[in-house]
Formats: C-alpha cells, sequence, structure tokens
C-alpha cells in the first residue's frame, strides 16, 4: 500500500524526484566545499541553469507533444548572428524583430515538415540544424560575432548584470517557467499538448487540432531559441559560430531527467526547472571539487540514463494501447 | 442487390442521416464503393461485414475522420461537409474507436471533456470538469475514478468510459466500431445491452447508433437494422425481424464464395 503511493506520487508529481536529487546535490557540495553555498557559485549555478533551462522548458512543451527539436542550438547561433549583422543597418528593434522572425519561421518549417510531409521531427530538425550551421560558417568564416553593447538600449533588460554575479536571465527563466506552467496546466493548449503526445491519432479523432498543435509548438521552441542566442550575444557581447553543437542535446537531456518522455504525452515544466538548477549545479559543483571539467559530461550522462531507467521501469504505467 | 434508398418502401419517417454514393478510395482501391443508406431517429444499426469490407472507413466518413472522394451526407436535413472530427462532433455525431478509444497518459477527466474543455475565462475548470464527469459516469452506471489514468483501466471500462464520452455532448448519431472485439463475452454484453438502454431509455429514441462488427451474432441481439458491406459496397440491408442470424450468415458466406468463383 505505502510503496504503491510512493510509486504512483512520483509518477503524478513528475518533478518531485528531480527537486530531492537537487536537493541531495545541493547539500553533497556543501559538504565537499564550503564555497559552494556562496552568491558567486550560486550565480554561476543559475547562468548555466537559466541559458540552458529557458530552451529546456520549451523543448519539454514540444516533447509532450510528441516531437523533437534537434535545431535549437543552430537557431540560437543563428539568430544571434543575423542579430549582430543587422545592428548597425536596420538598428537595435528591427534586428531583434528580424532576428526572431526568422527563427520562428524556422521553427514553423520544421513544423511544416514534420506534420503535413510526414518527415519525423528527429530527422526534420537534424536537417535543419546542418543547414544552418553550414549558413552561418560560409557567412562568418567561423569567426566570432561581436555587438557593442552602445548600440543596443534594451541590453540591460535582457542580459543586464544583477549584485552578486547574478544577472536578468534569472528573471527571464522565471517569467518564462511561469507563463508556461500556466499555458501546459491550465489551458485548453495545454490539455491539448498533452493529448497530441499522448496519441495523435487518438485525439484527431475526438476533435483535436494535432497538427496546429504541434506546429504551435516548434514555432516556440524555435524563437525561444533564437530570443536566448541573442540574449547570450548581449551578454558576453559575442558568440561563437561552434556555440550550438552541444545544446539541442544537453536541453534534451535536462528535459528527460526532470521527467519527461522521448514517447510524448508525459513531463512537466516545474520538473524541468529543477533538472536545469541540478544540471547548473552540477556543473558547479564539480569545478569547485577541483574535478577536471570533462567529467561535468560523464556525471550528466551517467544522471541521465539513471533516471531514464527509473522512469521507464519503476514509475511505468500500466499503459494499453 | 443494390440498395437505394429512395426506393426503399420500408424506411418511412424523417431520416436522421442519408448517405448519398458515397465513395473513398486508397490509391485505387474504392474501400468505400458507391454506399447509400438513411437512418432513422431510434434505430440500432448493426453494421457487419469481413476484415476489409470497408465498415470502418464508411464509418470514418461519417465522423468526419476522413472526406469522401465523392458523394454526400445529410445529417438532420441538411448537407454536410466535415472538415475534421471537430466538425462531426460540433454536429452531433460522435465516435467510439476500437483503438483510439482514450489517451492512457491522460486522466479520465480530461479524456472526456478533451476538445470540449469546460473554462473559467480562459483557464481550465477543471474541478467543474472532474465533478460533472464523475456525476455523469455515476448516472449511467460505470464506477471509476475520473481522476484515474485512462491507461490504468481495463478493457471494458475503456470501452464503457468512450461511449460514456460519447453521450456526455447529446450526439444524435453515435458510431461504435467495434466495441466488443477487445473484450471478454461478458463485459461485450454489459457494453452492448449498456447502448440499447441509453439509446432506448436516456435519448427516448432521439438518437441512434450504428454498431459495427465482424460477427453477426454479437449485434443481432440488439440491432433494429443490419447493414452486411462486402469488398466496399453495401450489399445487404434489411430489418432484424425480417431474416434471422443464421440466414444472413449464409448470405455473407454465398456472396463471398460467388466472388471467389468469379
Amino acid at each position: 500500500m505505502s510503496s504503491s503511493y510512493i510509486i504512483r506520487l512520483f509518477r503524478e508529481k513528475r518533478g518531485l524526484g528531480i527537486l530531492i536529487i537537487f536537493i541531495v546535490i545541493m547539500f553533497l557540495f556543501d559538504a565537499i566545499n564550503k564555497l559552494f553555498f556562496t552568491p558567486e557559485s550560486l550565480s554561476d549555478i543559475l547562468l548555466v541553469a537559466t541559458q540552458d533551462g529557458i530552451i529546456a522548458i520549451f523543448v519539454t512543451l514540444l516533447l509532450i507533444g510528441g516531437e523533437f527539436d534537434l535545431s535549437v542550438g543552430e537557431v540560437f547561433v543563428f539568430s544571434g548572428m543575423i542579430f549582430g549583422y543587422a545592428l548597425p543597418t536596420l538598428g537595435p528593434y528591427l534586428a531583434l524583430l528580424l532576428a526572431l522572425v526568422i527563427s520562428a519561421i524556422i521553427g514553423l518549417g520544421n513544423g511544416l515538415i514534420t506534420t503535413y510531409l510526414r518527415v519525423p521531427s528527429f530527422i526534420t530538425t537534424l536537417g535543419t540544424s546542418f543547414l544552418l550551421e553550414g549558413l552561418i560558417f560560409v557567412t562568418t568564416g567561423g569567426f566570432e560575432i561581436s555587438v557593442s553593447l552602445s548600440r543596443v538600449p534594451f541590453w540591460y533588460y535582457l542580459s543586464g548584470r544583477l549584485p552578486y554575479g547574478f544577472n536578468m536571465w534569472i528573471a527571464w527563466f522565471i517569467i518564462f517557467a511561469v507563463l508556461s506552467y500556466i499555458l501546459l496546466e491550465h489551458t485548453r493548449f495545454g490539455n491539448h499538448i498533452f493529448a497530441t503526445g499522448g496519441s495523435q491519432n487518438a485525439a484527431y479523432a475526438v476533435g483535436v487540432n494535432t497538427r496546429l498543435t504541434k506546429i504551435i509548438l516548434f514555432i516556440f521552441s524555435s524563437t525561444i531559441a533564437g530570443l536566448v542566442g541573442i540574449m547570450s550575444l548581449l551578454y558576453y557581447t559575442t558568440i561563437s559560430p561552434v556555440e550550438g553543437q552541444d545544446l539541442p542535446l544537453i536541453v534534451l537531456a535536462i528535459a528527460v531527467i526532470g521527467g519527461s518522455s522521448l514517447f510524448g504525452g508525459v513531463g512537466s515544466v516545474e520538473g524541468t526547472v529543477f533538472s536545469a538548477l541540478t544540471i547548473g549545479a552540477i556543473y558547479v559543483g564539480l569545478v569547485l571539487a577541483g574535478v577536471p571539467s570533462y567529467y561535468y559530461y560523464s556525471f550528466v550522462g551517467a544522471l541521465l540514463v539513471s533516471i531514464a531507467i527509473v522512469n521507464e521501469k519503476l514509475l511505468r504505467r500500466k499503459v494499453q494501447t | 442487390m443494390t440498395v437505394d434508398y429512395i426506393n426503399n418502401e420500408k424506411q418511412k419517417g424523417k431520416p436522421l442521416l442519408v448517405a448519398d454514393h458515397l465513395y473513398k478510395y486508397y490509391g485505387d482501391f474504392p474501400a468505400v464503393n458507391d454506399v447509400s443508406f438513411r437512418i432513422d431517429y431510434g434505430e440500432i444499426i448493426g453494421l457487419v461485414g469481413d476484415n476489409g469490407a470497408g465498415k470502418s472507413t464508411l464509418l470514418k466518413l461519417l465522423a468526419g475522420y476522413h472526406k469522401p472522394d465523392k458523394g454526400s451526407l445529410y445529417f438532420k436535413g441538411e448537407k454536410v461537409n466535415f472538415k475534421s472530427p471537430y466538425d462531426a462532433r460540433i454536429s452531433g455525431i460522435e465516435i467510439v474507436y476500437q483503438d483510439l478509444a482514450l489517451i492512457s497518459t491522460m486522466p479520465i477527466y480530461r479524456n472526456i471533456y478533451l476538445s470540449f474543455e469546460k473554462k473559467k475565462g480562459i483557464f481550465l475548470d477543471k474541478k467543474r470538469m472532474k465533478q460533472e464527469s464523475e456525476k455523469f459516469l455515476k448516472s449511467l452506471g460505470i464506477k471509476v475514478d475520473p481522476d484515474k489514468l485512462a491507461g490504468e483501466l481495463s478493457g471494458g471500462q475503456r470501452q464503457l468510459v468512450a461511449i460514456a464520452r460519447a453521450l456526455m455532448f447529446n450526439a444524435s448519431l453515435i458510431l461504435l466500431d467495434e466495441p466488443t472485439s477487445a473484450l471478454s463475452v461478458y463485459e461485450a454484453n454489459e457494453v452492448l445491452n449498456f447502448v440499447k438502454r441509453v439509446i432506448n431509455e436516456t435519448y427516448k429514441d432521439n438518437a441512434s447508433a450504428i454498431i459495427v462488427s465482424h460477427n453477426i451474432y454479437h449485434v443481432y441481439s440488439i440491432a433494429t437494422r443490419i447493414l452486411v458491406m462486402d469488398q466496399g459496397k453495401l450489399v445487404l440491408d434489411v430489418k432484424r425481424g425480417d431474416m434471422g442470424p443464421t440466414e444472413m450468415e449464409e448470405y455473407i458466406v454465398k456472396i463471398t464464395r460467388e466472388r471467389a468463383v468469379h
């Protein structure tokens, strides 16, 4: 009785497991190094958690809707590149608009090809990613893109520094997390995301516009990736053409560690938020523990596989089709 | 034997649905081939035929899941042209699929209200959906917790909940695609009697149902009329009393054999 109750609790509240892991990891790293609970290292955790986390939230929505987006990394760089190049001629506002519109159009393209031409999104977005990567290298010649903040009046709102090393990304992370939580859990569209990912045909059969649902989610993930690319460019004042290469898989890992299922229909915004924080904590904690930074990837990989095993085996729902 | 709904003297009264020379092709293959019939209020139609006879495709045409390549549909006296299942549901046609009934990963109450969600402003009114689906399920004698995931239900419960959903929104025509094929004999009887009771008592004959089955004996007991399909064509349209189930089965075997000879 009590063990089945606990399994049920973890199954229903997908964010709970990762919240516990986050807390354990925080105490673990604190025990290893007393510098861990300082504002400086917390701000470092958030720097990692928020950049990847904002994108991961929207990739989570897409994953719940039953699709992947492997192009978010290259859209991130491409959008930053367009903003950087358009800034001198178009000015900051039009450059921002142009970069976001192009990011949205890339998402629309991914959505249309996946839903109407029935190409698996894994292939569609992988192709988009390679296409953009090629365009980025042809255009930049492999060099970094940089901006001068004096030309961008709104830079502070997107990426301004706050006291103790914190920055505005925290505010955006919270805003996007709250908005997407409400969207997913408390609106008709959110209900249709769960339905579309749970069973596309069954959802369509009772009247859900499953294609439109997916297309909107593709536009979301792509536009947000573009926005975060610009935010990153404004924070570091440069963006490198190779910066987006790991991003789609890290973001996917965050979503899965947060309890999303690769088969669709299952996942939560809060799970992804705690997962992003956990990934940030691991990154900073390992650095502070004096561990070579390459172990970060091994650590995340081990966590990913462990969580996947637990989710698919222990918490597996009795699903009949 | 061709069936012409206009010249069929047996069928009188106001039609609920008229299918007029419907065609649906999969590539060059006519899955539904020149099918015409009418349905009146209060009828329970058994739609019977072998696997691949076109029964499910015909049902999907009526439910807006597929669009007919040729032919017209009239529902409650008006010509209808459903662009999606949503259009059909808005008009009052509900369908229960054998395999697409419910979404396993979602709670029962959210399955029931899917695409007809209750809202408070722009937000979902989960409390009301939960309460009303619990009340409705109880009124039909279905004892399940609406908060449970659909994936946790037994096969029979799933069918009952899916049928309950079809009844919840005042449908006039309820389409059931092989509702009994995955069920035990006991569960199958329960489901079929449930449908009959609801059409006759709850709806007071203001609705009709079409029940698809590959086994004539499954539907014969509750049907008022039987339609038989073979190779996309409607080959038989009789009232229950006019032909016994054994006779009907022999007839189906006969036309299948004739086809094999030719």
